[in-house]
């Protein structure tokens, strides 16, 4: 049932003809940005994980006069985070506590689709590096270590146009880390706002 | 795996993006992977940074291999729908020059090409006391086809890699000398598209399968295996 | 207009997109399970089965020569083509000596089972004996290719005894990281004790291993600095492994093939315990100054080893002038036992047992020869290209080598 109000949604969403509107400026740059829910994807074979947490993004684009846009983008993302019990010999039992969050920095190049009836509907490709902060807890220690990875996205982004500046939509955003061979997927609420244009 | 998604997400790219509409566009002229043939004297140039998904067991903790590939390349129009190559890549620890030749033929929309690139490269790295160098002769046959789509368009290549003559020296020794036959092939896909006004930006994947991938020189001494070794290429023509 | 991507192309992009797809199938050896029903073989008949032999059949995998050693309980095959050689398991049965295993070449990905088998009248009887002027053994059978059923023929015939120089010398075959790396496919993981046990079979008489510290003081094996897939499967610990400690480290971390991390002192236990391995060379990583708790460990199993009577060297690797400095600063150091990878100068210093040059600088004739008149060895690391291997062994007078490939080693030194 939830399926079909999704496909009812999209349905709604790709037929709406909205009569195109590009920007009569030229050259156009906007900050993005949102948050919302990030879905850790691994073939890890660990029980008890929780792989769901906060993903937000935040990126500069400059849309130019053809259907690309490129951009640099940061934000953050829970990937796991893990209670677990551990026992070992001489050192007794504890309950650990290991997580994951990722921040990534990349390049983005944007694609529109459907200029002429879906003027607000976005492809994205980045790659850059993520910065990998891992922690972990247990017998009395605490630890964090971080690390970079290679990382590649790619994204749809519907963003609806509320003022002349003030786009309001949302995102789905896929990401791979290279280091861990794991990827992740986040659905997140986007605003834009368009600070210059010329 | 994981490269198989990073693959579908740019196949999806290029799927929704179809149905674009058309507009006056110099694509032909812009474009550089797009197999179409020029005008004599006619040049395009196009630089990118190719970033590898290297075999961790080859390269171990070596991070020199890590560093992404800049590549420029210039092609220009000859007579009897030739055109010749020209490029120079590196990593900073390995430089690689290559020239071509290739022929090119259109059917309306659809162009194909085909040559071959002659390239020379050599490397080096001093890591941990061992200054290793190495170079080598290469020789790339390669046939092209492409697309025009009315915004866009979409050429792919592939080429043998023949490295017909490789030298490595460590400090003082010559450790090899030696001649190899085919030892590897690769598949890309490069799409093509205006930034801004003729400006084109050029997104591509590379499937390398080989047994020798010359950015990796100096950690395949001992392997006699295949490695499939991809590369997303992001770049801009000039 | 609708337009569509050729189904072609897209099938391309997919399946070119997958990960490095390298799979050393793993042979089934004696699926009779003949060698359940034989009788190990004494040490004596062992030695009268050493040696050096020609391939009569089989030349495709084997090469003209190999030699033939046991090696702790393993009978090996070591030959010269692709770095190749074989691990098998022999006993008698009806005066028979059958003998099963596998052949791997370790440059590439070649392996697959051998079956064979020496009869009473072709030198079973004189090796059951125990008879060293049995002359003339051959050894026959088959092996195969990956593991296809298909089966070619396997004859070696006993050509000469190993020379007096070989079995009075004391050289070492010194295996990296514990016997081999994850990048060679065997099967474990490099710098575990499951590595370790297969060392001997490979040709080794001594192994390299690599010594780290977790956050909590423990040393433990490991190369790499951090935690990545080369080494590890996926887990839910990432980055610098020292920063973590021994509980999590030895719980939550699993190995490329399946194995825990072993601490130092388990692996050097485990050596002295199930192995006739020699030499340990601990190759120390960590950030940190690892040098007492190291010593300490090595001291323990110094005398653990004594106690068990193993002819068993442990010495800590200096591979830097930091290093050099942490022993110094430590109660009588002079008695640690060391290997220094430093100037000669530096390896009178620390009072190191052996000096190991990196093999680029040459065979240092001169030189090694030196300390070996100070009563100190010398060994060359880590020397792999097979012409390299020949003209160290030819032109050098190294006490020992260092090397991911210890059947090519062991293959030129034996046919000395």
């Amino acid at each position: 049932m939830r399926l079909l109000n999704v496909i009812i949604l999209l349905f709604v969403l790709f037929t709406v003809n909205t009569k195109a509107q590009l920007s009569e400026a030229l050259y156009n740059l906007t900050l993005e940005a949102g948050g919302g829910l990030s879905r850790h994807l691994t073939t890890m074979e660990q029980p008890g994980l929780n792989l769901t947490g906060f993903g937000g993004t935040l990126r500069v684009m400059w849309h130019p006069e053809h259907l690309l846009s490129v951009g640099v983008e940061t934000g953050y993302h829970h990937i796991y985070s893990i209670q677990t019990d551990v026992s070992v010999y001489g050192f007794g039992k504890s309950t650990a506590e290991v997580s994951m969050e990722a921040v990534p920095v990349m390049g983005v190049l944007s694609m529109r689709i459907f200029p002429k009836t879906l003027p607000y509907l976005e492809v994205k490709y980045a790659t850059g590096i993520y910065l990998l902060i891992s922690r972990g807890s247990g017998f009395g220690n605490k630890m964090a270590s971080t690390q970079f990875s290679i990382g590649v996205v790619g994204a749809v982004t519907y963003l609806v146009p509320v003022t002349r500046t003030l786009s309001l939509g949302g995102e789905l955003k896929y990401g791979y880390i290279s280091k861990i061979q794991d990827s992740d997927l986040s659905l997140q609420i986007m605003g834009s706002w368009r600070f210059m244009t010329w | 795996m994981h490269m198989k998604i990073s693959g579908i997400v740019i196949i999806l790219f290029l799927l929704i993006s179809f149905p674009a509409t058309s507009q006056d566009l110099e694509l032909r002229k812009n474009t550089f992977h797009l197999p179409v043939a020029m005008g004599v004297g006619e040049v395009v140039h196009t630089i990118g940074l190719a970033t590898a998904g290297l075999p961790e067991d080859v390269i171990e903790t070596v991070d020199a291999f890590r560093a992404p590939l800049l590549a420029y390349r210039v092609k220009t129009g000859l007579p009897w729908n030739l055109f010749a190559t020209g490029g120079l890549e590196s990593n900073i620890i390995t430089w690689h020059f290559s020239a071509g030749l290739n022929w090119s033929h259109e059917f309306g929309e659809l162009g194909i090409s085909a040559g071959a690139d002659v390239a020379f490269w050599f490397g080096w790295l001093d890591q941990e006391g061992f200054d290793t160098r190495m170079n080598g002769w290469q020789l790339y046959p390669n046939i092209t086809i492409g697309y025009t789509f009315p915004r866009f368009s979409v050429s792919v290549r592939s080429e043998l890699m023949i490295p017909f003559r490789q030298s490595t020296r460590i400090g003082d020794i010559l450790t090899s000398e030696r001649s190899r036959r085919v030892e590897g092939w690769s598949v890309g896909i490069y799409i093509e598209q205006p930034l801004w006004k003729d400006n084109y930006a050029v997104i591509g994947f590379k499937s390398n399968f080989t047994k020798f991938y010359y950015p990796m020189w100096a950690g395949f001494s001992t392997f006699d295996r295949f490695f499939y070794i991809p590369e997303f290429i992001i770049g801009f023509n000039l | 207009m609708k337009k569509r991507i050729p189904l072609p192309l897209i099938l391309l992009l997919l399946l070119s997109s997958c990960d490095n797809p390298v799979e050393v199938a793993v042979p089934v050896t004696d699926p009779e399970q003949i060698m359940s029903l034989t009788t190990p073989l004494p040490a004596p008949s062992k030695s009268v089965m050493e040696g050096i032999y020609t391939v009569v059949s089989g030349k495709p995998v084997f090469g003209d020569e190999v030699v033939v050693k046991w090696k702790g309980n393993k009978l090996a095959v070591f030959t010269s083509k692709e770095a190749g050689y074989a691990v098998l398991d022999a006993g008698s049965l009806d005066s028979t000596v059958y003998i099963t295993g596998y052949w791997r070449q370790r440059v590439g990905t070649g392996t697959g089972p051998v079956s064979i088998a020496i009869a009473k009248d072709e030198g079973a009887a004189g090796i059951i004996k125990a008879d060293t002027s049995a002359v003339g053994i051959v050894i026959r059978g088959t092996y195969g290719v990956g593991t296809t059923s298909q089966r070619r023929e396997l004859v070696l015939q006993y050509l000469r005894p190993f020379s007096g120089f070989v079995k009075n010398s004391r050289f070492l075959v010194i295996a990296h990281r514990g016997g081999g790396r994850n990048s060679d496919y065997l099967g474990c993981s490099e710098n575990t004790i499951e590595m370790i046990s297969r060392a001997e079979g490979y040709g080794a008489d001594g192994i390299e291993i690599d010594v780290k510290v977790s956050k909590d003081g423990v040393p433990f094996l490991y190369h790499d600095d951090d935690i990545n897939l080369r080494l590890t499967q996926k887990g839910v610990i990432w980055g610098k492994i020292e920063q973590f400690s021994w509980p999590l480290l030895s719980t939550l971390i699993t190995l490329k093939n399946g194995e825990r991390i072993p601490s130092l002192q388990d692996a050097l236990q485990y050596i002295i315990d199930n192995t006739t391995l020699r030499f340990v060379w601990l190759d120390l990583k960590s950030e940190s100054d690892e040098m007492p708790l190291v010593a300490a460990i090595q001291k323990e199993m110094l005398k653990n080893a004594k106690a068990a009577k193993r002819d068993l060297e442990i010495v800590i690797g200096l591979p830097t002038e930091d290093k050099v400095a942490n022993l110094m600063k430590m109660p009588a150091h002079d008695n640690i036992p060391t290997l220094c990878e430093l100037s000669p100068e530096l390896v009178r210093g620390a009072n190191s047992l052996v000096w190991a040059p990196r093999w680029t600088l040459g065979t240092q004739n001169s030189i090694v020869a030196q300390l070996q008149a100070e009563g100190r060895r010398a060994f060359v690391w880590t020397l792999d290209d097979q012409t390299f291997i020949k003209s160290f062994i030819d032109e050098g007078i190294f006490d020992g080598i260092l090397t991911n490939y210890p059947s090519v080693v062991a293959y030129y030194h034996y046919m000395r």
